[in-house]
């Protein structure tokens, strides 16, 4: 029994062109695989951009900074930038607050119920903004439960209670985001804490407030600054709540760079706004990056110390604050706008009726421009599954080439950075740039929604599968390769069964973040075919019961497929898994 | 036949394999031995074609494979934490590498059965291979090697994983598979065990340092080891610092002695080997003797196995002996052994 002899070709004979792609004999070539994420980005997203330099630095053509300068030298500008910083601030500070006695609680100790409590903090971060805005709307706002309670029991004619439209509402809003970052991020650092040092200090004398002060926070330090590093980036880049929650009356870069190119239609001016809030999002995710980088290196977050403390039963009055705060944080702040939400789309002129319900299968207009809202939920789900589909085609092939050694793998990597740091109105308005013309008039192309998705949710995927593809034992694939398995099979018969998990995990994010998804969708979206949350922001926005009943009801049905899709990846991904 | 020809390999700066050239033939086991990190797994890597090697070649049966890719060599190589498939149940992991093959199902069961047969794990088919036993995941790994075939099997410490117990039963069972398995495959085993190697081996490839110090028979390398490393690493006895004045006899920090040595011995400065079983009978007047404070007594089953101090010179050097128990003193006890002649070896030292 003889196998095949060698074949024609030698490897020798490809030349120094390999060495740069190639990073071990059992791999598929790493360049055609590269091929496709970079050309996506390079198409989707280097294109845009280029068209938003274009715009704001070249408007007629020529190199023209005048009307750069211009939207430079406006005082608006600057407070614009000023009041994005400020809400960002406040919020990153709130949040903060809010989830350390949270993480105290994860890191230190054990109680029945902690896994789910960890889980609930994290249904907020990925609801849809609109839902958010929508929930608050039911809770707190003038035709919310609250006031509606309050008028009829007190009998009052104007709504007592104001929060809606103020830079507190946009604070909380942040709050009920990114409490879950500070909750789990800093929590899980806390719970790999080696507790050695701790107890150290404490025999030599230091009393634990001295001992958190001086062993603990140094310690914590590299992943509470992370986060609140990532907190911050996401306050500024914030869009459907400072739309919502906040209202007409505030502008962050990135509602004024929507309001520009959607209300006033002045390109240039939004493309500037959008150069800026670019530099500062970029420079933030680098940052960012950087922090990240340097706590690998030092091995503080890889819990690399060995010892880990055994979390203790709830004792003692510290731990029980912590958890009695931490509830009614979850119940509370994050529970009442969602319980509010899905209470107030059910209550009809009459009582509890599921009007609203039924409301959205109807075109009460009956004209073109109109579609029952029905179909915008059929609409989103359409794109959302066409999204994690392109996802995961980009996101496999980039996951493996950066999950193994060598050049390429750092390259793609850090080119990864560059969409995590682009805030989805800027790409929104990348894509009105670039796409507007022949002979790449894609602007109305249906597909082109779910390909923006794509690429806002392609750094998640990525980040997904990559440590799963890292998991997979080097071994095993030797032990295929030498049982007569080619590159292709070994991926085929190896590596895809183990991450089978992950890519699931990874369709699921995002296949939620394209439901979601309002910032990019708002500049994009045809009124004949809107996405849930557009149509929600559009009937959120017009007044009548009525349709306020259905932007609730719309609401509820996009929290609960999101809830779905969380609950999917909560239950097939491992226990502290970076988000 | 496979021929390995002055293969290098190094990583970073670090040389793994140093121009290592051995040759196997079909149905001949040959051993590489060594301590840890001599590189004989990384000179399975590049036989199998795992690594590509710096320089040199890996022939089988005169052509070169170097191009060939590891895949499409035909070569089986079980891995010493095993890397059993364990998404796969045992009969999937067996029947791997005939799939790869294309073989026809019926003729994998068949194939399959055969090889789980030949191992002892009849009936294991449907078993998820991470409920098993090591002793019976090593055996699945080795039926999983086996059955495509292979015309060349390496084994990288086989045994390594398991207890002492275990082990000692397996060397013999192995010994017994790789013989009466079909197809005869040239076998290739790598241990840092001296035991294993000579239970199994035609022949013994002694590694050190990524050098390749000697290859032969268990006989040749037990009768003339060429060095003072391989000496040692057999545990064939105690060295001694010597310099030899002519054909039979060399200049000792004890004066000169009479000694065997090889024929093929050559230079003057490098040691004597002073064999376990070299403690004379009986006590001549003349003649090589050494003198010493027992430090260590080891009652086996041969005699006893002294531990002898001779402190000269300021080094201190201890000599194993085996002496027969009523001429083996007490810990502490100075004792004076005359050597045989027959049983010290020079070996001459290399640069």
């Amino acid at each position: 029994m003889t196998l095949a002899g060698p074949r024609g070709e030698g490897r020798s004979a490809r030349g120094e062109r390999d060495r740069v792609f190639r990073s071990s004999l059992l791999a598929l070539r790493s360049s055609p695989l590269l091929l496709t994420p970079l050309l996506f980005l390079a198409v989707f997203y280097a294109w845009p951009l280029g068209a938003i330099l274009a715009r704001s630095l070249a408007p007629e053509g020529g190199l023209d900074l005048g009307p750069g300068l211009a939207v430079l030298g406006r005082a608006s500008t600057w407070s614009v930038i000023g009041f994005t910083l400020w809400q960002a601030a406040l919020s990153t500070i709130a949040t903060v607050l809010v989830g350390l006695p949270g993480a105290y609680l994860i890191g230190r100790y054990d109680f029945p119920g902690k896994r789910w409590l960890r889980a609930l903090s994290g249904v907020p971060f990925v609801l849809p903004t609109l839902v958010v805005g929508a929930g608050f709307s039911a809770l707190l706002g003038d035709r919310g439960v609250v006031n509606q309670a309050l008028m009829s029991w007190f009998g009052l004619e104007a709504p007592p209670v104001q929060v809606l439209g103020s830079l507190s509402a946009i604070v909380l809003g942040h709050v009920f985001y990114n409490t879950t970052l500070i909750i789990r991020l800093v929590g899980d650092a806390w719970a790999r804490l080696d507790p050695r040092p701790l107890a150290a200090a404490r025999t030599l004398g230091a009393s634990p407030i001295r001992a958190f002060v001086e062993v603990t926070l140094p310690l914590l330090a590299p992943s509470l600054s992370m986060a609140t590093l990532l907190v911050f980036t996401f306050d500024v880049a914030s869009f459907g709540v400072i739309l919502i929650l906040g209202g007409p009356r505030f502008a962050t870069l990135e509602t004024e760079i929507y309001r520009q190119a959607m209300n006033l239609f002045n390109l240039p001016s939004a493309a500037v706004l959008t150069l800026i809030q670019l530099v500062l999002t970029l420079g933030l995710a680098l940052a960012y990056n950087g922090l990240a980088s340097a706590a690998a290196r030092r091995g503080l977050n890889t819990g690399a110390t060995g010892a880990r403390p055994r979390p203790r039963p709830v004792r003692g009055p510290m731990a029980w604050a912590a958890l009695g705060f931490t509830l009614i944080v979850v119940i509370g702040l994050m529970g009442a706008p969602l319980l509010a939400l899905v209470g107030r789309s059910l209550i009809g002129s009459e009582g509890l009726s599921l009007a609203a319900y039924a409301e959205l299968f109807v075109n009460r207009r009956a004209s073109a421009f109109y579609v029952a809202p029905f179909q915008a939920l059929l609409n989103s789900l359409g794109i959302a599954g066409v999204t994690a589909l392109i996802a995961l085609a980009l996101g496999l092939p980039a996951a493996y080439v950066i999950s193994r050694p060598g050049r390429a793998a750092r390259m793609l990597d850090a080119a990864l950075l560059l969409p995590l740091g682009t805030s989805a109105v800027s790409l929104g308005l990348g894509y009105l740039l670039a796409f507007s013309r022949a002979p790449v008039a894609w602007r109305s192309e249906p597909w082109l929604l779910p390909v923006a998705h794509a690429l806002i949710a392609f750094p998640f995927t990525v980040r997904s599968l990559v440590p799963a593809w890292q998991g997979v034992r080097a071994r095993l694939r030797q032990a295929a390769a030498v049982l007569g398995a080619n590159p292709w099979a070994v991926v085929r018969e190896i590596d895809l069964p183990l991450i089978s998990r992950a890519v699931i995990v990874a369709g699921a994010f995002a296949f939620a973040i394209s439901l979601g998804e309002f910032g990019a969708t708002a500049l994009l979206t045809r009124p004949e075919f809107p996405t849930l949350p557009v149509a929600i922001f559009n009937y959120l926005g017009q007044p009548g019961a009525l349709n306020y009943g259905q932007a609730l009801a719309m609401s509820t049905i996009l929290m609960l497929v999101c809830a779905l899709a969380i609950v999917v990846i909560e239950g097939l991904e491992p226990e502290d898994a970076d988000v | 036949m496979l021929d390995v020809v002055d293969v290098r390999k190094r990583f970073e700066s670090k040389v793994a394999v140093d121009a290592v050239s051995l040759s196997v033939a079909p149905g001949e086991i040959m051993a590489v031995l060594g301590p840890s990190g001599c590189g004989k797994s990384t000179l399975l890597s590049l036989i199998a074609g795992l690594e590509k090697p710096d320089a040199g070649d890996v022939r089988w049966a005169g052509e070169s494979l170097l191009a060939t890719p590891t895949h499409q060599r035909g070569f089986g190589l079980m891995f010493q934490d095993y890397a059993l498939f364990p998404h796969r149940d045992v009969f999937a992991n067996v029947a791997f590498g005939l799939r790869m093959q294309g073989l026809a199902t019926e003729s994998i069961r068949e194939r399959v059965g055969a090889a789980l047969e030949m191992v002892g794990l009849s009936g294991y088919g449907r078993r998820s291979v991470t409920t098993l036993s090591g002793g019976e995941q090593q055996r699945v790994a080795l039926a999983r090697a086996l059955a495509p075939r292979p015309r060349v099997l390496m084994l990288d410490e086989p045994l390594g994983a398991l207890d002492r117990a275990l082990r000692e039963q397996l060397v013999e069972e192995l010994g017994r598979i790789l013989h009466s398995w079909e197809g005869r495959p040239a076998v290739l085993y790598v241990t840092h065990d001296q035991a294993e190697a000579f239970a199994l081996a035609d022949r013994v490839a002694v590694m050190r340092a990524g050098l390749l110090e000697q290859i032969g028979t268990p006989d040749v390398l037990v009768q003339g080891p060429v060095n003072a490393f391989v000496a040692d690493f057999l545990g064939l006895g105690a060295l001694v610092p010597a310099r030899r004045l002519s054909g039979n006899t060399a200049e000792t920090p004890w004066g000169p002695w009479p000694l065997t040595s090889p024929a093929n011995a050559q230079g003057t400065l490098g040691h004597i080997l002073i064999r376990l079983d070299a403690a004379a009978g009986s006590a001549p007047v003349e003649g090589p003797r050494l003198t010493g404070k027992v430090v260590g007594r080891l009652p086996q089953s041969l005699g006893v196995r002294v531990l002898l101090d001779l402190g000269t010179q300021g080094e201190s050097i201890t000599v194993p002996l085996i002496l027969r128990s009523e001429h083996a003193p007490a810990v502490g006890q100075s004792l004076t052994v005359a050597l045989n002649p027959e049983r010290l070896t020079f070996i001459a030292a290399t640069s």
